[in-house]
């Protein structure tokens, strides 16, 4: 059988593995490596997994295309990524930040909102507060920037990566 | 056996609220829960013999609450209430609210909080008692000037607490002049929302002690006695992450010292019911008061693995007005115990708050493992609350055994949907440093700064590819869900981080 090339993301790096499906095994190609793995589910959840000469009881979940393994302790969080053309491991790819809009960094309510519409703002200035499990975090301005709207209110409840303040960078200035 | 109450009330949530009803119901005492909105379907809310909704999920609304609460144990008929640790177990307010409508809060009387909540006072009482204290403040500074003036007399570096403070809240490090004001305000505003009061102290920060403290139980007759120390020394954000007693830092001598002191404290103070004296330890083992916990503790459970002394049951037992459960010399530490506290947080991204849905909780069942979890499969854990999820309490004859049978817990404990602590939690101890016992407040500073996920080795991204259906079908579906705008669990705001400065 013809080997299926698929991409495989964990934080910021993606991987492309090559997997052979025989009758009762797989053979998973990462980078130069070979690696065969059978996996047996035991039940919901959870699989006995052999992986070249060790045998592994691993937990699994997924929730929205990341799937979370625990695997020895450890756990990782995959997603589906792009293939990449050429064989072999795929190098790092950083993902790009979106400068023209401050994120809540995660769930929680925004307590206090620092910048109004039009504010001209300097790197580091803080533009809001987000209050999540009782912390507080500041989340402030990284280039010079220009406030142009603001998405949510002190009180509001957001979720992670919801725009609170969007602000456009002031031209001319280095980032 | 007599019982003690019919009914107790349980005012809290999460892992210590379902620890009190597991103690209630073994004293065969009927127990009913609060709830808030977000936690209408949370397992102490689904535990307890009744359940009483507050309100909304808002900590205002509902479990700082105290009208809706006192109502609630009204409704019930319950004649006590547990108040556990964080939200109003420290408040002065609280306790007489509970005497004036006829019920027992158990706890301190009113005016013992008030007297050792106040961080001040405290050091006063301390100070008077004869116990060493940590160079401060005495008095609150009432000013941004009053607050300049005590941090010159001090030395640099210096701590700001809030009075009314407690669980790491309204505490913030000031190593240089200049940032002084600015970490007041924001010590000010973060103990406001979270005491309803910004008054501040200010203490030497001393680095390089050890954060070691004593159980006190004083029953209603005047007696007092003290149940060994706990080493809580490891800390992110100041609070505590893991624990243990007996203490690697404390000999037979200094146990001694340091249990005479928080006798005289608590003696001083009128206290009843359990309390915790809490104290830093220098290099040179020179021990200086901190302050008074008039609470349960967290890690109250290592206490009791190795007293044999269930802590929770002695609450109950004081406040219905039963003398102490044991007497001083009656009292040993027996064999080693640790804990370690489970938080949905990432400790990778500087324990930012994690909060998301348990896809799936296993955990670990091994002999002398004990684990006071709050949480369930399917669960959404909310914004609203601290991050703690659960503790793993191991006992072991020894302090090796016990790091080995703590390091096999966290590996067999599964929690998937959200960051937990708990990778990060088996690296502390299985550290080199926390093996010999060398420990201080500094010690994930030191040695876990900047720490990080292992990478995938080739081996467990075969094994991902392969349980994560990295075949065609699913992958298929991938493409397929690559044209919806993202939802909230598609987004990875980590990947995104460049674009901002955690502050």
């Amino acid at each position: 059988m013809s080997p299926h090339r698929a991409g495989l993301q964990f934080e910021d790096q993606t991987v492309t593995v090559e997997i052979t499906r025989d009758e009762d095994r797989i053979l998973v190609r990462v980078g130069d490596r070979e690696i065969p793995v059978s996996a047996r589910p035991l039940g919901d959840g959870v699989l006995v997994v052999t992986c070249g000469s060790r045998r592994l009881i691993v937990h699994h979940a997924v929730d929205a295309g990341v799937h979370y393994l625990q695997v020895d302790g450890e756990v990782y969080t995959f997603r589906h990524g792009p293939v990449e053309l050429e064989s072999g491991a795929a190098p790092a790819s950083r993902a790009t930040a979106h400068l023209h809009d401050l994120r809540a960094p995660m769930p929680g309510i925004v307590t206090h909102v620092l910048v109004t519409e039009g504010q001209v703002v300097a790197a580091g200035d803080p533009l809001f507060v987000l209050e999540a499990m009782k912390m507080e975090t500041v989340i402030r301005a990284v280039v010079p920037s220009v406030v142009t709207a603001l998405r949510a209110a002190p009180g509001e409840r957001v979720d992670g990566g919801a725009v609170v303040v969007e602000v456009e960078q002031v031209a001319g200035e280095p980032p | 056996m007599a019982r003690t109450f019919a009914k107790i009330l349980i005012a809290n949530r999460g892992e210590i609220a379902v620890r009190v009803m597991r103690a209630c119901r073994e004293m065969g005492i009927a127990t009913v829960a609060v709830y808030s909105d977000a936690d209408e379907t949370a397992p102490h809310a689904w535990l307890a013999d009744e359940a009483v909704r507050l309100g909304p999920a808002g900590p205002a609304q509902s479990y700082l609450n105290v009208g809706r609460i006192i109502d609630a144990a009204r409704r019930t008929g319950a004649q006590a209430i547990h108040p556990g640790y964080g939200f109003l177990a420290e408040q002065p307010g609280f306790a007489s609210a509970c005497r004036e409508a006829g019920i027992i809060f158990i706890g301190p009387p009113a005016e013992v909080l008030a007297s050792l909540g106040d961080k001040a006072a405290a050091r006063r009482l301390a100070d008077a008692a004869g116990v060493p204290v940590v160079p401060g403040t005495n008095e609150v500074a009432p000013d941004a000037q009053a607050l300049e003036q005590a941090a010159q007399r001090l030395e640099f570096p210096l701590l700001l607490k809030a009075a009314a403070g407690g669980g790491g809240k309204g505490l913030r490090v000031v190593r240089r002049a200049n940032d002084l004001a600015a970490a007041a305000e924001s010590a000010r505003r973060e103990s406001q929302s979270a005491f309803g009061d910004g008054a501040l102290i200010v203490e030497r920060l001393l680095e390089r002690c050890r954060h070691v403290e004593v159980q006190v139980l004083a029953d209603a007759h005047g007696s007092v006695v003290q149940l060994g120390e706990r080493e809580c020394s490891l800390q992110r954000r100041h609070q505590k992450v893991v624990e243990e007693s007996p203490s690697t830092a404390v000999d037979g001598r200094l146990r001694q010292a340091l249990g005479e002191a928080a006798v005289r404290i608590a003696k001083a103070a009128g206290y009843v019911n359990a309390g915790t004296v809490e104290f830093l330890v220098d290099q040179d083992r020179r021990f200086f008061f901190l302050e008074v916990n008039t609470r349960l503790q967290v890690e109250h459970p290592v206490t009791e693995l190795v007293t044999g002394i269930d802590l929770v049951a002695a609450q109950i037992r004081i406040a219905a007005g039963e003398p102490l459960p044991v007497r001083q010399d009656k009292v040993f530490l027996r064999g080693h115990a640790l804990e370690c506290r489970v938080y949905a947080e990432d400790p990778a991204a500087g324990f930012a708050p994690s909060p998301g849905r348990v896809l799936r909780l296993v955990e670990p069942q091994l002999p002398g493992v004990r684990v006071d979890s709050g949480i369930r499969a399917g669960q959404d854990i909310p914004v609203e609350y601290d991050p703690i999820l659960a503790k793993v309490v191991a006992w072991a004859p020894g302090r090796r055994e016990v790091v080995r049978k703590m390091i096999q817990a966290l590996e067999e404990y599964v929690v998937l949907g959200f960051h937990t602590n708990i990778p990060f939690l088996r690296a502390v101890i299985a550290h080199p440093a926390f093996a010999a016992g060398d420990l201080s407040t500094d010690f994930l500073q030191q040695h876990f700064a900047g720490w990080r996920r292992p990478e995938p080795t080739p081996e467990v991204w075969a094994i991902g590819a392969v349980v994560s259906g990295s075949d065609s079908s699913s992958h298929a579906a991938h493409k397929a869900a690559a044209g919806r705008p993202p939802g909230r669990r598609d987004m990875d705001p980590w990947n995104r981080l460049t674009g901002w400065r955690l502050g």
